[in-house]
């Protein structure tokens, strides 16, 4: 299906596009030229030459102890071109990846391979597509990430992700298809799309420390249909950024941890403490300076955590302060839990939601999907419900509706308490458009009501304007596949008919064949839904590797795309690959295990 | 004693009551713990679970916890077994947990190894998070000894922070103890003794532990083989090397030690390296450690070498740099069916083979039992060299490029450069035996495919090799095709036909190779009766080092150790195949979290 000006609708990746692709195949141009080297060193880029199917030439490697200097290919092209990068992924079970900029850009993309990939493509390269731009006058740089991990110069000194690029592929727009991409760039239809970040895994994997580095987990969303980022600022009074209220994850005085990324992340967030970062205005300031709404998300139950992962950040927390405020189970145990029941924790709560929302926020949002319960079998529950129905509730089926809704009266106090705050925080602000406030929420109205979550009475009274569904899946299961029955979301699309409250459910497991995506949007968008939301569109280590899921999920939008697609009969939406026929001297077809 | 029918799968058969210890932090010295996580010590953590409640240890992955000691104060003989909570490597991580376990006066350490919550890449069922699962270790007779327990540790660079060594975290809660009553501790020594249930054979590549554990001491490499004392394999084949790179202290190739390399694609390759440098500079060799040290326990030691690796792909091509022979000899590389020159050193040339020859030959030296070249790794060997191409033309009159390069008459042609080999080994072996007057002579053992048309294709003639007593044992390997190790070959006696055949009327043995390195310890009992229910007398276990392999003291380590007890695998069969899995129970609590709650995220 085409356009009336022969411009294809569907524009997945660069596969639209007339004009035949150009192979820079020649990666020993990069400058410096003393970053390289024709064999392996700490430092520099192994230039290693290859011949593929459509090309050959020197690919640049690097190694996970490598460390490699950026290097700046000269592109002197003009005008608009698609640029994908051609990698070589291997096959060990681990990611590859790099990063790359033009000129002018303020922060890198990085472009990785899935751990999985290289398995089944151990004799193929493959092609990330990054994104269409006008490249008259720039150049692109190419990097290793490369945290740093020990002191000194010496190869244990740095974790870094091995990176093979082999080849920048450029394919030139047409002036019909440059009209056409800047023309789809200007629809705001396509913006239906809300991305995730938890903010900690970014910080987990990669151990950035600089302003560039933050953005980064942004700057990607500016060439795609994410019309809004859902960026954690806090769990419990663990915040990320520096609060008046809480404590950041400093976890200051540990240095031995049970996972290495967490080490990484303590150190992060230190550096931004001492070098007075704060993460979360960068994000936010990023998001707004490319069109994208920014809200401050909020796991609502993380005042308290378990050893031996998470325990480190414990000390000097409200709850190690506060046991009186503690959930009580129906057996009268203390629970690690903090209990909105009480006005004290729901006071704490909403004084750091209104800090978040003196940032430059559309809105923020609750996170129920994360550590329930709330509300237990508090004393103070257990009286109340005694007084009003005459009769112990601990007596009763955990699941009685009058318990679970006379629970469920404290968290929507909550939501009415923290919409009046809001207000007042926007006037104080002197904000026109009043901040959001969107929910995560639990798989269907009988379980959120178990957690104490009464939709019905949050939508009609408009304490919420986004219900994000995690999943249709019972217990939270991020494994499960949701919304492949059409009747799950229907409770969730009644909920929302005829109010102003949007929905957007959240597409699960974090990751799905590109054409399994697409389908399933299709279904939701068909079934009334008009938003999306992807739990973890993180860079590393979640959806935006810019693989053939990230391509897929970031035009995702295009309603119209999708359908192009199906009436096409559904072509492959797999990554583009490219049979590796030698590296160095080695010919691709003898067998290398061992 | 005689005729005593229990199934003796780890401690489940013995009639006492268990003693849990759940007071590690009785462990000494004190210092070597801490309440809270630090380096170089281990934390203690309360926990408990329905039955049990104490306090654990728990070590990082960077911590690098010393040993410790735990006072037994028991006597006579005992089970031990250890409670070891699977941890969070962490994202794609998937490096195990590792305990390092010795008895006071005991000579070598062992390690036990339990995957981490991210390693889904296994059959094995795995004890789920927040579960306390039990590895069972030994009997031993505890009069006035200790247990010393240690987190093993690779040292990744200088100084002492905590980028400075690697490890795998390890989160112990206890240590169990069965006292053995006195018919059955005679039965644990009695056992040990029976050369009718001697028939199983591991394989080591002595590549792995010097990449994960970058091994600097010969109790390190000992602590390879010690696993496999008072168990039923006789034999060891521990790899001497591959190509021209060989992993003991040789005149004619070179050791693993990559000088011009300064940086590696895999930090393993360099730990490697580090190591070979270690023991090179120390005048230690480890596989002369590892000879001794395997004839100590009573087993045969049977040098393996990889009978193709002479050159690699890059970029994980440290093992090219340097001078090598692939280098100086281009002239016996193969070439293909158009006429390339191709990455491999072909056999078709006498240089090659008497090279491979004189590897043999050194590795002879030492008091070794038996060769092996491994035809399982990077085939082809022969390929369509002028030599091959001109004599089939001399001899059938018609080019092999033109045939199909499956035609019978080429690949029996083809063949014979294997065959040859194959004579020559054996007569050099023959010689060596004679020249260091050996009553027993070295035997020759080979690593084949798993199937008869691959062994074709390769030029494997086994039937030739077993008919001319050209070699002692086969093995092959697995049953698949492409040779993959995650299959799970001869579920179907019918496989091993081929096999079987090939040694009838031989002297020749056959031990197949049981894969995949991991199963339940109930498939492994199955897989081995169905080969012993073929008539074959023997199993063999690729991979079987610590670390990732398959001494790991897991369920299916002991069922794996008592495989060679025939009786014992058929009388389970027979009697339904009752569970052998693990036993395990659920933390309720850890530190002052209740594990009723949800702590992810």
């Amino acid at each position: 299906m085409t356009t009336p000006g022969s411009v294809p609708l569907d524009r997945h990746t660069d596969r639209w596009l007339s004009a035949a692709p150009v192979y820079l195949a020649d990666l020993d141009r990069c400058a410096p030229a003393d970053a390289q080297s024709s064999e392996p060193a700490l430092r520099r880029w192994r230039a290693l030459p290859f011949t593929a199917e459509a090309c050959a030439g020197t690919m640049l490697v690097a190694g996970p102890e490598t460390a490699a200097p950026d290097v700046t290919y000269p592109l002197d092209v003009e005008g608009w071109h698609a640029i994908s990068i051609g990698v070589y992924a291997e096959m060990h079970g681990e990611s590859r990846a790099m990063r790359a900029r033009l000129t002018g850009e303020a922060s890198f993309t990085y472009l990785a391979t899935h751990p999985d990939e290289g398995n089944f493509q151990a004799e193929h390269l493959l092609e990330r597509f990054w994104k269409i731009a006008d490249l008259t006058d720039r150049q692109i740089e190419l990097g290793q990430i490369r945290p740093r991990v020990g002191s000194g110069d010496e190869a244990g000194s740095f974790v870094c992700t091995p990176a093979n690029i082999a080849y920048i592929k450029l394919v030139p727009l047409s002036p019909a298809e440059v009209e056409a991409h800047l023309a789809d760039e200007a629809r705001t239809d396509r913006r239906r799309i809300f991305a995730h970040n938890d903010a900690h895994g970014y910080l987990w994997n990669g151990g950035p420390l600089t302003v560039e580095e933050i953005q980064r987990e942004v700057a990607p969303f500016a060439d795609s249909d994410v019309a809004r980022i859902y960026w954690e600022a806090a769990v419990g009074d663990l915040t990320f950024y520096p609060s008046n209220i809480g404590h950041m994850p400093t976890a200051d005085g540990v240095e031995d941890f049970i996972r290495v990324g967490d080490l990484t992340h303590a150190r992060a967030w230190r550096h931004f403490r001492d070098e007075g970062i704060d993460p979360l205005r960068i994000a936010a300031e990023t998001a707004r300076s490319v069109g994208i709404e920014f809200h401050a998300s909020y796991r609502v139950a993380g005042f308290h955590f378990a050893p031996p992962i998470y325990d480190a950040w414990n000390a000097g927390g409200f709850y190690l302060d506060h046991p009186e405020l503690r959930c009580v189970t129906r057996d009268g145990t203390p629970a690690p839990r903090l209990s909105y029941a009480f006005p004290e924790t729901r006071e704490l709560v909403i004084s750091l939601l209104r800090e978040m929302a003196s940032y430059p926020v559309n809105g923020v949002a609750l996170l129920f999907n994360r550590r329930p319960p709330l509300l237990d079998y508090e004393q103070t529950l257990v009286e109340g419900f005694q007084a009003q129905f005459g009769m112990d509730p601990r007596t009763l089926e955990e699941r009685d509706e009058r318990w679970l809704r006379y629970r469920a009266g404290f968290l929507t106090t909550f939501m009415r308490e923290l919409r009046a705050g809001l207000d007042a925080t926007d006037r104080e602000l002197g904000r026109t458009d009043p901040t959001q406030i969107s929910a995560v929420v639990l798989s269907s109205e009988a379980e959120n009501l178990y957690r104490a979550i009464d939709l019905r009475t949050w939508v009609a009274e408009g304490l919420v304007d986004t219900v994000i569904p995690y999943t249709s899946a019972p217990n939270l299961d991020s494994g499960a596949e949701a919304w492949g029955d059409p009747a799950s979301i229907e409770f969730f699309t009644e909920l929302v008919s005829g109010t102003d409250c949007v929905l957007a459910p959240n597409l699960m497991p974090r990751y799905m064949a590109p054409a399994e995506l697409r389908r399933r949007a299709r279904e939701l968008y068909d079934a009334g839904v008009t938003h999306l939301f992807a739990w973890d569109a993180v860079v590393l280590g979640g959806r935006v590797l810019f693989n053939d899921y990230w391509d897929a999920l970031r035009r995702l939008g295009h309603r119209d795309e999708i359908e192009a697609w199906i009436a096409a009969g559904e072509p492959s939406l797999g990554s583009t690959t490219m049979r590796l026929l030698t590296l160095g001297d080695w010919d691709m077809s003898y067998a290398t295990p061992g | 004693m005689a005729g005593d029918e229990r199934d003796r799968f780890a401690d489940r058969w013995l009639s006492r009551s268990p003693i849990y210890l759940t007071d590690l932090d009785r462990c000494e010295p004190a210092a070597a713990l801490a309440d809270v996580p630090a380096l170089r010590h281990w934390r203690k953590l309360a926990f408990s679970t329905d039955d049990l409640e104490g306090t654990m240890l728990l070590a990082g992955p960077q911590t690098a916890a010393p040993t410790i000691t735990y006072p037994l104060d028991a006597s006579g003989w005992h089970a031990i077994s250890v409670g070891l909570v699977r941890c969070h490597a962490g994202g794609h991580h998937t490096r195990a947990s590792e305990l390092e376990l010795r008895l006071t006066d005991d000579r070598v350490p062992t390690v036990l190894v339990l995957p981490s919550l991210a390693d889904h890449h296994t059959d094995e069922p795995m004890p789920e998070h927040r579960e306390v699962a039990e590895l069972f270790w030994k009997y031993a007779e505890l009069d006035g000894r200790h247990l010393e327990l240690g987190q093993p540790a690779a040292r990744l660079k200088s100084g002492d922070e905590a980028a400075s060594f690697a490890c795998g975290a390890v989160h112990v809660a206890y240590i169990k103890l069965v006292p053995l009553t006195d018919d059955e501790a005679a039965l644990v020594q009695e056992d040990g003794s029976g050369a009718d249930t001697k028939r199983l054979f591991a394989h080591n590549d002595s590549h792995g532990p010097h990449w994960i554990w970058r091994l600097t001491s010969a109790d390190e490499i000992r602590r390879e083989i010690e696993p496999y004392r008072d168990t039923d394999f006789t034999r060891m084949y521990w790899e001497a090397g591959g190509g021209d790179e060989v992993h003991y202290f040789s005149k004619i190739a070179h050791i693993p030690t990559c000088e011009a390399v300064h940086d590696f694609n895999r930090r393993g390759d360099r730990l490697h390296a580090e190591s070979w440098r270690e023991f090179r500079a120390a005048g230690v060799d480890p596989f002369a450690v590892a000879v001794d040290h395997t004839h100590e326990l009573g087993m045969e030691f049977h040098a393996a070498w990889r009978i193709s690796g002479f050159h690699y792909p890059p970029p994980i091509d440290h093992n090219n740099f340097g001078d090598t022979f692939y280098d100086r000899h281009p002239e016996w590389r193969g070439e293909d069916r158009d006429g390339r020159r191709t990455p491999i050193m072909a056999y078709t040339y006498a240089g090659v083979r008497q090279f491979a020859v004189s590897l043999f030959r050194e590795m002879a030296k030492y008091p070794i039992d038996g060769v092996c070249p491994l035809y399982n790794r990077r085939l082809p060997l022969v390929e369509y060299e002028p030599p091959l191409v001109e004599g089939f033309k001399r001899e059938f009159g018609t080019d092999p490029r033109e045939l199909d390069e499956r035609d019978p008459t080429w690949l029996a042609y083809r063949s014979r450069i294997l065959t040859q080999f194959m004579r020559e080994l054996r007569q050099a072996m023959d010689e060596v035996s004679r020249e260091q007057g050996r009553t027993k002579p070295i035997a020759v053992s080979a690593v084949v495919e798993g199937r008869e048309a691959a062994n074709s294709f390769f030029g494997c003639d086994l039937k030739t090799w077993a008919q001319e007593g050209l070699v002692d044992t086969l093995i092959p390997y697995v049953s698949d095709w492409e040779s993959r190790g995650s299959v799970a070959p001869w579920t179907d006696a019918r496989e091993l036909d081929y096999f079987l055949d090939a040694v009838d009327g031989t002297s020749c043995v056959l031990a197949p190779n049981v894969m995949p390195r991991s199963m339940s310890p109930e498939d492994f009992r199955r897989r081995a009766a169905t080969i012993y229910g073929a008539g074959i007398e023997h199993l063999f276990f690729w991979d079987c080092a610590g670390g990732e392999g398959r001494a790991n003291y897991r369920p299916m380590w002991s069922a794996v150790r008592r495989l060679g007890h025939v009786d014992e695998v058929l009388a389970w069969r027979d009697a339904g195949e009752p569970e052998l899995g693990w036993i395990s129970s659920d933390l309720r609590s850890v530190g002052d979290w209740s594990t009723a709650y949800d702590d992810a995220g």
